[in-house]
Protein backbone atom coordinates (compact mmCIF):
# COMPACT_ATOMS: atom_id res chain seq x y z
CA UNK A 1 0.00 0.00 0.00
CA UNK A 2 1.59 3.50 -0.98
CA UNK A 3 -0.05 6.89 -0.23
CA UNK A 4 1.19 10.13 -1.28
CA UNK A 5 2.85 12.29 0.87
CA UNK A 6 3.83 14.73 -1.73
CA UNK A 7 2.77 16.91 -4.60
CA UNK A 8 3.82 19.08 -6.71
CA UNK A 9 1.34 20.91 -9.19
CA UNK A 10 2.26 23.12 -11.62
CA UNK A 11 5.20 24.57 -9.35
CA UNK A 12 6.65 28.09 -11.18
CA UNK A 13 8.74 30.46 -9.75
CA UNK A 14 10.12 33.80 -10.73
CA UNK A 15 13.26 35.83 -9.52
CA UNK A 16 12.47 39.41 -9.55
CA UNK A 17 15.73 41.15 -9.92
CA UNK A 18 16.38 44.75 -10.77
CA UNK A 19 18.19 43.48 -13.50
CA UNK A 20 14.99 42.10 -14.41
CA UNK A 21 12.18 39.04 -13.76
CA UNK A 22 14.36 35.21 -14.31
CA UNK A 23 11.90 32.77 -14.26
CA UNK A 24 13.80 29.50 -13.01
CA UNK A 25 11.01 26.81 -12.33
CA UNK A 26 8.51 27.11 -15.63
CA UNK A 27 5.75 24.67 -14.00
CA UNK A 28 6.88 21.38 -12.30
CA UNK A 29 4.77 18.78 -11.23
CA UNK A 30 5.40 15.36 -9.67
CA UNK A 31 4.48 13.04 -6.65
CA UNK A 32 6.52 11.21 -4.20
CA UNK A 33 4.90 8.58 -2.22
CA UNK A 34 5.83 7.41 1.31
CA UNK A 35 8.79 5.20 1.77
CA UNK A 36 10.13 6.58 -1.99
CA UNK A 37 13.79 7.88 -2.35
CA UNK A 38 13.62 10.09 -5.41
CA UNK A 39 16.26 11.70 -6.73
CA UNK A 40 16.20 15.39 -8.91
CA UNK A 41 19.16 15.73 -11.29
CA UNK A 42 19.61 18.46 -13.26
CA UNK A 43 22.29 21.08 -14.55
CA UNK A 44 23.36 24.12 -12.38
CA UNK A 45 21.88 26.79 -12.42
CA UNK A 46 18.39 25.04 -13.02
CA UNK A 47 16.90 25.50 -10.04
CA UNK A 48 17.07 22.39 -7.66
CA UNK A 49 17.87 25.11 -4.69
CA UNK A 50 14.91 27.02 -5.69
CA UNK A 51 12.76 23.80 -5.77
CA UNK A 52 14.01 22.31 -2.25
CA UNK A 53 13.43 25.73 -1.18
CA UNK A 54 10.21 26.02 -2.12
CA UNK A 55 9.34 22.82 -1.02
CA UNK A 56 10.48 23.38 2.63
CA UNK A 57 8.40 26.41 2.52
CA UNK A 58 11.36 28.59 2.70
CA UNK A 59 10.87 30.38 -0.28
CA UNK A 60 7.04 31.15 -1.22
CA UNK A 61 6.66 30.16 -4.99
CA UNK A 62 5.51 33.01 -7.37
CA UNK A 63 2.84 30.02 -9.00
CA UNK A 64 1.28 26.47 -8.28
CA UNK A 65 0.59 24.60 -5.22
CA UNK A 66 2.76 22.02 -2.43
CA UNK A 67 1.04 19.62 -0.77
CA UNK A 68 2.29 17.64 2.19
CA UNK A 69 0.71 15.15 3.53
CA UNK A 70 -2.75 16.66 2.63
CA UNK A 71 -1.90 20.31 3.72
CA UNK A 72 -1.35 22.60 1.44
CA UNK A 73 2.55 24.32 2.06
CA UNK A 74 2.50 28.17 3.07
CA UNK A 75 5.48 28.54 5.78
CA UNK A 76 7.64 25.76 6.87
CA UNK A 77 5.84 22.96 7.09
CA UNK A 78 5.95 20.43 10.42
CA UNK A 79 7.88 16.92 10.00
CA UNK A 80 10.62 17.97 7.38
CA UNK A 81 13.75 18.12 7.48
CA UNK A 82 16.65 20.03 5.18
CA UNK A 83 20.23 19.19 4.27
CA UNK A 84 21.70 22.46 2.72
CA UNK A 85 24.00 22.17 0.06
CA UNK A 86 26.47 24.11 1.99
CA UNK A 87 26.93 22.47 5.27
CA UNK A 88 29.42 25.09 6.38
CA UNK A 89 26.83 28.07 6.58
CA UNK A 90 24.38 25.56 8.67
CA UNK A 91 26.19 24.63 11.38
CA UNK A 92 26.78 26.93 14.30
CA UNK A 93 30.14 27.02 15.01
CA UNK A 94 29.80 28.28 18.71
CA UNK A 95 27.80 25.25 19.61
CA UNK A 96 29.62 21.76 19.78
CA UNK A 97 28.48 19.04 17.82
CA UNK A 98 25.88 17.78 20.03
CA UNK A 99 24.64 21.09 20.60
CA UNK A 100 24.46 21.39 17.11
CA UNK A 101 22.32 18.43 16.54
CA UNK A 102 20.18 18.95 19.59
CA UNK A 103 19.04 22.51 17.90
CA UNK A 104 15.81 21.74 16.38
CA UNK A 105 14.81 19.97 19.48
CA UNK A 106 14.91 22.53 22.22
CA UNK A 107 11.94 24.10 23.36
CA UNK A 108 9.92 21.01 22.19
CA UNK A 109 10.78 18.00 23.69
CA UNK A 110 12.43 17.06 26.95
CA UNK A 111 15.65 17.13 28.10
CA UNK A 112 16.09 13.22 28.21
CA UNK A 113 14.40 12.63 25.42
CA UNK A 114 16.92 15.34 23.28
CA UNK A 115 20.23 13.61 24.81
CA UNK A 116 18.72 10.22 23.82
CA UNK A 117 17.54 11.60 20.04
CA UNK A 118 21.16 13.76 20.15
CA UNK A 119 23.26 10.06 20.58
CA UNK A 120 21.17 8.10 18.60
CA UNK A 121 21.17 10.00 15.58
CA UNK A 122 24.97 10.65 16.09
CA UNK A 123 25.48 7.36 16.34
CA UNK A 124 23.59 6.72 13.60
CA UNK A 125 26.40 8.84 11.45
CA UNK A 126 29.35 7.23 13.11
CA UNK A 127 29.91 10.17 15.02
CA UNK A 128 29.03 9.35 18.64
CA UNK A 129 32.51 10.31 19.68
CA UNK A 130 32.18 14.19 18.35
CA UNK A 131 28.83 15.09 20.44
CA UNK A 132 32.15 18.00 22.26
CA UNK A 133 33.58 18.45 19.39
CA UNK A 134 33.29 21.39 17.49
CA UNK A 135 31.99 21.50 13.78
CA UNK A 136 34.96 23.23 12.73
CA UNK A 137 37.24 20.32 14.59
CA UNK A 138 35.76 18.24 11.70
CA UNK A 139 36.59 17.45 8.81
CA UNK A 140 34.30 17.93 5.66
CA UNK A 141 32.62 14.95 5.42
CA UNK A 142 32.60 14.58 9.18
CA UNK A 143 30.46 18.13 9.01
CA UNK A 144 28.11 16.85 6.33
CA UNK A 145 27.21 13.83 8.69
CA UNK A 146 26.82 16.28 11.60
CA UNK A 147 24.35 17.78 9.53
CA UNK A 148 22.44 14.80 8.37
CA UNK A 149 22.58 13.78 12.15
CA UNK A 150 20.74 16.93 13.14
CA UNK A 151 17.94 16.58 10.47
CA UNK A 152 17.43 12.70 11.63
CA UNK A 153 16.97 13.79 14.88
CA UNK A 154 13.98 15.99 14.11
CA UNK A 155 12.62 12.60 12.83
CA UNK A 156 11.29 14.02 9.51
CA UNK A 157 8.88 12.17 7.46
CA UNK A 158 10.12 13.86 4.62
CA UNK A 159 13.80 14.52 4.48
CA UNK A 160 14.82 17.48 1.77
CA UNK A 161 18.72 16.70 0.73
CA UNK A 162 20.35 19.52 -1.48
CA UNK A 163 23.64 18.14 -3.14
CA UNK A 164 24.83 17.31 -0.11
CA UNK A 165 27.93 15.16 -0.99
CA UNK A 166 29.00 17.50 -3.85
CA UNK A 167 32.22 18.92 -1.85
CA UNK A 168 33.60 15.74 -0.41
CA UNK A 169 36.23 13.49 -2.32
CA UNK A 170 35.01 10.23 -4.14
CA UNK A 171 36.16 7.59 -1.40
CA UNK A 172 34.04 10.11 0.87
CA UNK A 173 31.31 10.34 -0.82
CA UNK A 174 30.58 6.51 -1.36
CA UNK A 175 30.93 6.01 2.42
CA UNK A 176 27.99 8.87 3.00
CA UNK A 177 25.70 7.35 0.08
CA UNK A 178 25.77 3.91 2.06
CA UNK A 179 25.66 5.61 5.42
CA UNK A 180 22.56 7.29 3.83
CA UNK A 181 21.22 4.13 3.02
CA UNK A 182 21.28 2.44 6.28
CA UNK A 183 19.70 5.40 8.26
CA UNK A 184 17.19 5.25 5.63
CA UNK A 185 15.91 2.37 6.38
CA UNK A 186 16.54 2.47 10.50
CA UNK A 187 14.62 5.60 10.32
CA UNK A 188 11.76 5.20 7.79
CA UNK A 189 12.05 8.18 6.29
CA UNK A 190 10.89 9.33 2.47
CA UNK A 191 13.87 11.57 0.89
CA UNK A 192 14.08 13.73 -2.09
CA UNK A 193 17.58 13.73 -2.84
CA UNK A 194 18.75 16.79 -5.28
CA UNK A 195 22.06 16.02 -7.29
CA UNK A 196 23.94 16.65 -10.66
CA UNK A 197 25.38 13.46 -10.98
CA UNK A 198 23.34 10.71 -12.59
CA UNK A 199 25.46 7.37 -11.62
CA UNK A 200 24.50 8.68 -7.60
CA UNK A 201 20.78 9.51 -8.30
CA UNK A 202 20.42 5.95 -9.76
CA UNK A 203 22.46 4.33 -7.16
CA UNK A 204 20.71 5.86 -4.09
CA UNK A 205 17.23 6.12 -5.63
CA UNK A 206 13.70 4.01 -6.07
CA UNK A 207 13.22 7.20 -8.80
CA UNK A 208 14.92 9.76 -10.74
CA UNK A 209 13.39 12.85 -11.71
CA UNK A 210 15.37 15.03 -14.58
CA UNK A 211 15.10 18.69 -14.89
CA UNK A 212 15.52 20.78 -17.61
CA UNK A 213 18.18 23.99 -17.57
CA UNK A 214 16.18 27.23 -16.77
CA UNK A 215 13.49 28.06 -17.56
CA UNK A 216 13.30 24.21 -15.74
CA UNK A 217 10.65 21.93 -16.50
CA UNK A 218 10.47 18.26 -15.51
CA UNK A 219 11.74 16.07 -18.67
CA UNK A 220 11.99 12.35 -17.55
CA UNK A 221 10.68 10.55 -14.44
CA UNK A 222 12.40 7.22 -14.51
CA UNK A 223 11.62 4.25 -11.75
CA UNK A 224 14.77 2.35 -10.77
CA UNK A 225 13.93 -1.57 -10.96
CA UNK A 226 17.16 -2.15 -8.39
CA UNK A 227 16.54 -4.05 -5.11
CA UNK A 228 18.05 -2.77 -1.55
CA UNK A 229 20.38 -3.36 0.04
CA UNK A 230 22.70 -1.51 -2.55
CA UNK A 231 26.24 -2.29 -2.63
CA UNK A 232 28.81 0.37 -3.98
CA UNK A 233 30.73 -2.53 -6.46
CA UNK A 234 27.41 -4.98 -7.06
CA UNK A 235 25.00 -2.52 -7.47
CA UNK A 236 26.94 -0.69 -10.13
CA UNK A 237 27.60 -3.73 -12.31
CA UNK A 238 24.13 -4.64 -12.08
CA UNK A 239 22.93 -4.55 -15.70
CA UNK A 240 19.93 -2.69 -14.78
CA UNK A 241 22.06 -0.28 -13.23
CA UNK A 242 23.79 0.43 -16.22
CA UNK A 243 20.51 0.50 -18.10
CA UNK A 244 18.86 2.99 -16.06
CA UNK A 245 22.01 5.03 -15.84
CA UNK A 246 22.14 5.25 -19.89
CA UNK A 247 18.20 5.87 -20.17
CA UNK A 248 18.45 8.89 -17.45
CA UNK A 249 21.61 10.34 -19.14
CA UNK A 250 20.12 9.92 -22.55
CA UNK A 251 17.02 11.65 -21.75
CA UNK A 252 18.63 14.62 -20.27
CA UNK A 253 20.85 15.05 -22.90
CA UNK A 254 17.43 15.00 -25.07
CA UNK A 255 15.77 17.86 -23.14
CA UNK A 256 19.01 19.73 -23.70
CA UNK A 257 20.36 18.58 -27.16
CA UNK A 258 24.29 19.66 -27.24
CA UNK A 259 24.20 20.76 -23.59
CA UNK A 260 26.88 23.07 -22.35
CA UNK A 261 27.65 23.77 -25.68
CA UNK A 262 24.32 24.92 -26.62
CA UNK A 263 23.91 26.83 -23.79
CA UNK A 264 26.71 29.04 -24.40
CA UNK A 265 25.75 29.52 -27.63
CA UNK A 266 22.56 30.44 -26.65
CA UNK A 267 24.17 33.84 -24.89
CA UNK B 1 47.38 16.96 20.92
CA UNK B 2 47.33 20.73 19.68
CA UNK B 3 45.20 21.09 22.75
CA UNK B 4 47.99 20.76 25.34
CA UNK B 5 50.04 23.00 23.39
CA UNK B 6 47.44 25.65 22.92
CA UNK B 7 47.26 27.04 26.90
CA UNK B 8 51.27 26.50 27.01
CA UNK B 9 51.39 29.24 24.09
CA UNK B 10 48.62 31.03 25.44
CA UNK B 11 50.90 31.90 28.76
CA UNK B 12 53.76 32.37 26.83
CA UNK B 13 51.65 35.29 25.06
CA UNK B 14 50.27 36.81 28.37
CA UNK B 15 54.14 36.53 29.74
CA UNK B 16 55.41 38.91 26.81
CA UNK B 17 52.34 41.62 27.00
CA UNK B 18 53.24 41.81 30.80
CA UNK B 19 57.31 42.10 30.14
CA UNK B 20 56.40 44.46 27.62
CA UNK B 21 54.63 46.52 29.73
CA UNK B 22 56.64 46.06 33.09
CA UNK B 23 59.84 47.24 30.76
CA UNK B 24 58.24 50.02 29.34
CA UNK B 25 57.58 50.98 32.91
CA UNK B 26 61.08 50.71 33.74
CA UNK B 27 61.97 52.81 30.90
CA UNK B 28 59.77 55.47 32.31
CA UNK B 29 61.43 55.21 35.63
CA UNK B 30 65.00 56.11 34.21
CA UNK B 31 64.01 58.65 32.18
CA UNK B 32 62.10 61.07 34.67
CA UNK B 33 64.16 59.74 37.66
CA UNK B 34 66.80 62.29 36.22
CA UNK B 35 65.42 64.79 34.92
CA UNK B 36 64.45 66.95 37.91
CA UNK B 37 61.86 68.03 36.22
CA UNK B 38 58.66 68.64 38.31
CA UNK B 39 55.99 68.13 35.68
CA UNK B 40 57.73 64.75 34.72
CA UNK B 41 57.15 62.52 38.13
CA UNK B 42 58.87 59.29 37.83
CA UNK B 43 56.00 56.47 38.46
CA UNK B 44 57.12 55.16 41.83
CA UNK B 45 56.79 58.70 43.21
CA UNK B 46 53.22 58.56 41.30
CA UNK B 47 52.02 54.93 42.45
CA UNK B 48 53.40 55.94 46.19
CA UNK B 49 50.82 59.25 45.84
CA UNK B 50 47.81 56.90 44.85
CA UNK B 51 48.59 54.35 47.12
CA UNK B 52 48.36 57.08 49.97
CA UNK B 53 45.43 59.09 48.43
CA UNK B 54 43.45 56.27 47.54
CA UNK B 55 44.52 52.50 49.54
CA UNK B 56 46.04 53.41 53.02
CA UNK B 57 43.00 53.49 55.44
CA UNK B 58 40.91 56.48 55.75
CA UNK B 59 39.49 57.74 58.99
CA UNK B 60 36.17 55.22 59.09
CA UNK B 61 38.87 52.51 58.79
CA UNK B 62 39.49 49.72 56.43
CA UNK B 63 41.40 49.58 53.21
CA UNK B 64 40.26 52.68 51.18
CA UNK B 65 40.34 56.10 52.03
CA UNK B 66 37.54 59.27 52.41
CA UNK B 67 38.96 60.43 48.89
CA UNK B 68 38.64 57.06 47.24
CA UNK B 69 35.19 57.70 47.91
CA UNK B 70 34.70 61.40 46.49
CA UNK B 71 36.99 60.86 43.76
CA UNK B 72 36.82 57.21 42.53
CA UNK B 73 33.13 55.48 43.15
CA UNK B 74 30.98 58.24 42.02
CA UNK B 75 32.96 58.51 38.79
CA UNK B 76 32.66 54.12 38.45
CA UNK B 77 29.27 54.59 39.12
CA UNK B 78 28.15 57.27 36.43
CA UNK B 79 30.15 55.04 34.07
CA UNK B 80 28.72 51.52 34.42
CA UNK B 81 25.22 52.97 34.17
CA UNK B 82 25.71 55.16 31.55
CA UNK B 83 27.41 52.54 29.66
CA UNK B 84 24.53 49.73 30.66
CA UNK B 85 22.16 52.41 29.20
CA UNK B 86 24.49 52.73 25.82
CA UNK B 87 24.75 48.73 25.77
CA UNK B 88 21.04 47.56 26.11
CA UNK B 89 19.90 50.41 23.92
CA UNK B 90 22.50 50.39 21.23
CA UNK B 91 22.18 46.40 21.04
CA UNK B 92 18.41 46.42 21.17
CA UNK B 93 18.21 49.22 18.50
CA UNK B 94 20.94 47.49 16.80
CA UNK B 95 18.84 44.53 16.25
CA UNK B 96 15.89 45.95 15.22
CA UNK B 97 17.69 47.56 12.41
CA UNK B 98 19.03 44.82 11.43
CA UNK B 99 16.16 42.49 11.22
CA UNK B 100 13.42 45.17 10.27
CA UNK B 101 14.77 46.89 6.95
CA UNK B 102 11.59 49.02 6.81
CA UNK B 103 12.93 50.30 10.18
CA UNK B 104 16.23 50.87 9.04
CA UNK B 105 15.95 52.82 5.79
CA UNK B 106 13.66 55.13 7.41
CA UNK B 107 15.14 56.39 10.64
CA UNK B 108 18.71 55.25 9.42
CA UNK B 109 19.67 58.85 8.12
CA UNK B 110 18.51 60.69 11.77
CA UNK B 111 20.79 58.27 13.17
CA UNK B 112 23.87 59.15 11.15
CA UNK B 113 22.86 62.96 12.02
CA UNK B 114 22.79 62.23 15.55
CA UNK B 115 26.10 60.11 15.56
CA UNK B 116 27.48 62.96 14.20
CA UNK B 117 27.41 65.09 17.32
CA UNK B 118 30.59 64.67 19.25
CA UNK B 119 29.47 64.03 22.76
CA UNK B 120 31.77 66.47 24.52
CA UNK B 121 30.22 69.52 22.25
CA UNK B 122 26.94 68.17 23.78
CA UNK B 123 28.18 68.95 27.59
CA UNK B 124 26.72 72.41 27.48
CA UNK B 125 23.21 71.51 26.07
CA UNK B 126 22.96 68.72 28.50
CA UNK B 127 24.13 71.18 31.54
CA UNK B 128 20.56 72.96 30.10
CA UNK B 129 18.20 70.37 29.71
CA UNK B 130 18.95 68.19 31.98
CA UNK B 131 20.92 70.41 34.75
CA UNK B 132 24.40 69.43 36.31
CA UNK B 133 23.04 66.17 38.72
CA UNK B 134 24.56 62.63 38.00
CA UNK B 135 21.61 62.23 35.27
CA UNK B 136 23.54 64.84 32.78
CA UNK B 137 26.56 62.42 33.42
CA UNK B 138 25.01 59.59 32.91
CA UNK B 139 22.93 60.49 30.06
CA UNK B 140 25.73 62.09 28.20
CA UNK B 141 27.95 59.09 28.71
CA UNK B 142 24.45 57.17 27.43
CA UNK B 143 24.47 59.02 24.43
CA UNK B 144 27.78 59.33 23.13
CA UNK B 145 28.70 55.67 24.15
CA UNK B 146 25.05 54.17 22.70
CA UNK B 147 26.65 55.10 18.51
CA UNK B 148 29.40 52.16 18.52
CA UNK B 149 27.34 49.32 20.04
CA UNK B 150 23.98 50.46 17.58
CA UNK B 151 26.06 50.76 14.24
CA UNK B 152 28.26 47.41 15.53
CA UNK B 153 25.00 45.57 16.12
CA UNK B 154 23.07 46.90 13.19
CA UNK B 155 25.76 45.68 10.72
CA UNK B 156 26.77 42.24 12.53
CA UNK B 157 23.19 41.67 12.79
CA UNK B 158 22.87 42.53 9.04
CA UNK B 159 26.09 39.96 7.91
CA UNK B 160 24.65 36.98 10.29
CA UNK B 161 24.75 34.29 7.18
CA UNK B 162 21.86 33.44 5.55
CA UNK B 163 22.53 29.79 6.09
CA UNK B 164 21.92 30.50 9.55
CA UNK B 165 18.76 31.87 9.67
CA UNK B 166 17.29 29.04 6.99
CA UNK B 167 18.67 26.64 9.27
CA UNK B 168 16.86 27.68 12.50
CA UNK B 169 13.52 28.30 10.39
CA UNK B 170 13.57 24.94 9.05
CA UNK B 171 14.11 23.84 12.44
CA UNK B 172 10.93 25.75 13.65
CA UNK B 173 12.14 27.51 16.37
CA UNK B 174 10.35 30.01 18.03
CA UNK B 175 11.41 33.53 16.85
CA UNK B 176 12.78 34.38 20.59
CA UNK B 177 14.90 31.20 20.60
CA UNK B 178 16.10 32.55 17.43
CA UNK B 179 17.15 35.56 18.64
CA UNK B 180 19.08 34.54 21.41
CA UNK B 181 20.76 31.67 20.19
CA UNK B 182 21.29 32.07 16.34
CA UNK B 183 21.50 35.90 15.83
CA UNK B 184 22.78 37.38 18.60
CA UNK B 185 26.02 34.40 18.82
CA UNK B 186 26.28 34.96 15.15
CA UNK B 187 26.29 38.59 15.95
CA UNK B 188 28.70 38.45 18.76
CA UNK B 189 31.91 39.32 17.78
CA UNK B 190 30.75 42.78 16.09
CA UNK B 191 28.36 43.69 19.23
CA UNK B 192 31.62 43.25 21.76
CA UNK B 193 34.02 45.55 19.37
CA UNK B 194 31.08 47.91 19.79
CA UNK B 195 31.20 47.36 23.24
CA UNK B 196 34.83 48.07 23.35
CA UNK B 197 35.12 51.10 21.59
CA UNK B 198 32.07 52.77 23.33
CA UNK B 199 33.82 51.65 26.43
CA UNK B 200 36.58 54.36 26.25
CA UNK B 201 34.05 56.75 24.69
CA UNK B 202 32.37 56.25 27.85
CA UNK B 203 35.13 57.50 30.15
CA UNK B 204 36.26 60.24 27.71
CA UNK B 205 33.07 61.57 28.09
CA UNK B 206 32.94 61.05 32.00
CA UNK B 207 36.11 63.06 32.62
CA UNK B 208 34.37 65.43 30.47
CA UNK B 209 31.72 65.48 32.41
CA UNK B 210 33.15 65.83 36.08
CA UNK B 211 35.32 68.85 34.59
CA UNK B 212 32.05 70.61 34.78
CA UNK B 213 29.96 71.80 37.69
CA UNK B 214 31.04 68.71 39.74
CA UNK B 215 31.58 67.88 43.23
CA UNK B 216 33.38 64.81 43.48
CA UNK B 217 34.78 62.29 40.54
CA UNK B 218 37.96 62.00 38.84
CA UNK B 219 37.75 64.89 36.40
CA UNK B 220 36.74 66.65 39.41
CA UNK B 221 39.84 65.77 41.57
CA UNK B 222 42.14 66.65 38.24
CA UNK B 223 40.73 70.54 38.21
CA UNK B 224 41.34 70.38 41.74
CA UNK B 225 44.31 69.66 41.60
CA UNK B 226 44.96 71.32 38.54
CA UNK B 227 43.75 74.88 39.83
CA UNK B 228 46.25 74.11 42.78
CA UNK B 229 48.92 73.45 40.84
CA UNK B 230 49.55 70.12 41.94
CA UNK B 231 51.65 68.08 39.75
CA UNK B 232 51.51 64.61 41.02
CA UNK B 233 47.38 64.36 42.11
CA UNK B 234 47.14 65.55 38.31
CA UNK B 235 49.00 62.35 37.02
CA UNK B 236 47.61 59.74 39.26
CA UNK B 237 43.81 60.84 38.62
CA UNK B 238 44.44 60.65 35.14
CA UNK B 239 46.56 57.60 35.77
CA UNK B 240 43.87 55.87 37.23
CA UNK B 241 41.56 57.02 34.69
CA UNK B 242 43.54 54.89 32.37
CA UNK B 243 44.54 52.18 34.23
CA UNK B 244 40.63 51.44 36.08
CA UNK B 245 39.77 49.91 32.79
CA UNK B 246 42.49 49.06 30.15
CA UNK B 247 40.07 48.69 27.49
CA UNK B 248 41.79 51.60 25.24
CA UNK B 249 44.09 52.99 27.47
CA UNK B 250 46.00 54.68 24.92
CA UNK B 251 43.31 56.44 23.68
CA UNK B 252 42.17 58.22 27.27
CA UNK B 253 46.32 58.66 27.99
CA UNK B 254 46.33 60.73 25.74
CA UNK B 255 43.81 63.18 25.57
CA UNK B 256 44.12 63.31 29.22
CA UNK B 257 47.66 64.04 29.05
CA UNK B 258 46.96 66.79 26.63
CA UNK B 259 44.54 68.57 28.17
CA UNK B 260 46.06 68.61 31.49
CA UNK B 261 49.64 69.89 30.75
CA UNK B 262 48.16 72.45 28.25
CA UNK B 263 44.49 73.26 28.35
CA UNK B 264 42.52 72.32 25.67
CA UNK B 265 45.08 72.59 22.74
CA UNK B 266 42.55 71.07 20.78
CA UNK B 267 39.80 73.26 21.47
CA UNK B 268 38.00 70.62 23.67
CA UNK B 269 35.36 71.98 25.96
CA UNK B 270 36.56 69.66 28.62
CA UNK B 271 39.11 72.11 30.38
CA UNK B 272 38.18 75.27 29.23
CA UNK B 273 34.45 75.30 30.64
CA UNK B 274 35.13 74.89 34.32
CA UNK B 275 37.37 78.60 33.92
CA UNK B 276 34.46 79.91 32.34
CA UNK B 277 32.29 78.62 34.62
CA UNK B 278 34.12 79.97 37.57
N1 LIG C 1 17.76 34.84 -4.47
C1 LIG C 1 17.84 34.85 -5.81
N2 LIG C 1 17.55 35.97 -6.50
C2 LIG C 1 17.64 35.99 -7.84
N3 LIG C 1 17.99 34.95 -8.60
C3 LIG C 1 18.28 33.80 -7.98
C4 LIG C 1 18.23 33.70 -6.55
N4 LIG C 1 18.59 32.44 -6.21
C5 LIG C 1 18.84 31.80 -7.36
N5 LIG C 1 18.67 32.60 -8.42
C6 LIG C 1 18.83 32.23 -9.84
O1 LIG C 1 18.01 31.13 -10.10
C7 LIG C 1 18.70 30.19 -10.89
C8 LIG C 1 18.63 28.83 -10.23
O2 LIG C 1 19.37 28.87 -9.02
P1 LIG C 1 19.49 27.60 -8.10
O3 LIG C 1 20.37 27.94 -6.97
O4 LIG C 1 18.14 27.12 -7.75
O5 LIG C 1 20.21 26.55 -9.05
P2 LIG C 1 20.73 25.07 -8.75
O6 LIG C 1 20.05 24.18 -9.71
O7 LIG C 1 20.58 24.74 -7.34
O8 LIG C 1 22.25 25.19 -9.15
P3 LIG C 1 23.51 24.39 -8.55
O9 LIG C 1 23.47 23.02 -9.12
O10 LIG C 1 24.68 25.15 -9.08
O11 LIG C 1 23.40 24.43 -7.07
C9 LIG C 1 20.10 30.70 -11.10
O12 LIG C 1 20.18 31.23 -12.41
C10 LIG C 1 20.26 31.79 -10.09
O13 LIG C 1 20.99 32.84 -10.64
MG1 LIG D 1 21.91 24.40 -5.76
Amino acid sequence: MTTTLLEVDDLRHTYRTRQGDQTVLDGINFDVQRGEFVSIVGPSGCGKTTLLRTLSGLLRPTGGTITLSGNVITGVPKGLAMVFQDYRASLFPWRRVGANVEFPLLGRVSKAERRARTLESLSAVGLADAADKYAWQLSGGMQQRVAIARALAMRPELLLMDEPFASVDAQTRSDLEDLLLRVREQFDMTILFVTHDVDESVYLSTRVLSLSKAPTVKTADVPVPLTFPRDQIHTRENPSFVETRSEVARLIRQASPGGLAAAAGAH
Amino acid sequence: MSSTVQPNERMLRIAVGWCGALLLLVAWQLATANSGSMFFPTPLEIFDDLRERWFSDGLAGGFLTDAFFVDVTPSLRRLLIGLLVAWSVGISLGVLLGRIPAVAHTVEPILHFMRALPGPVLLPLALVLVGTGTTMRVSLIAFGAVWPVLFNTYSAVRRVPEGYLETARTAKVSRLRTLFQVILPAASTGIFAGIRVSTSLGIILLIASELVAASDGIGFGLTQAQRSFQLLPMVVHRRSVAARLPVQPRLERDRVRRSALAPAPDGSPGLTTPKGCR
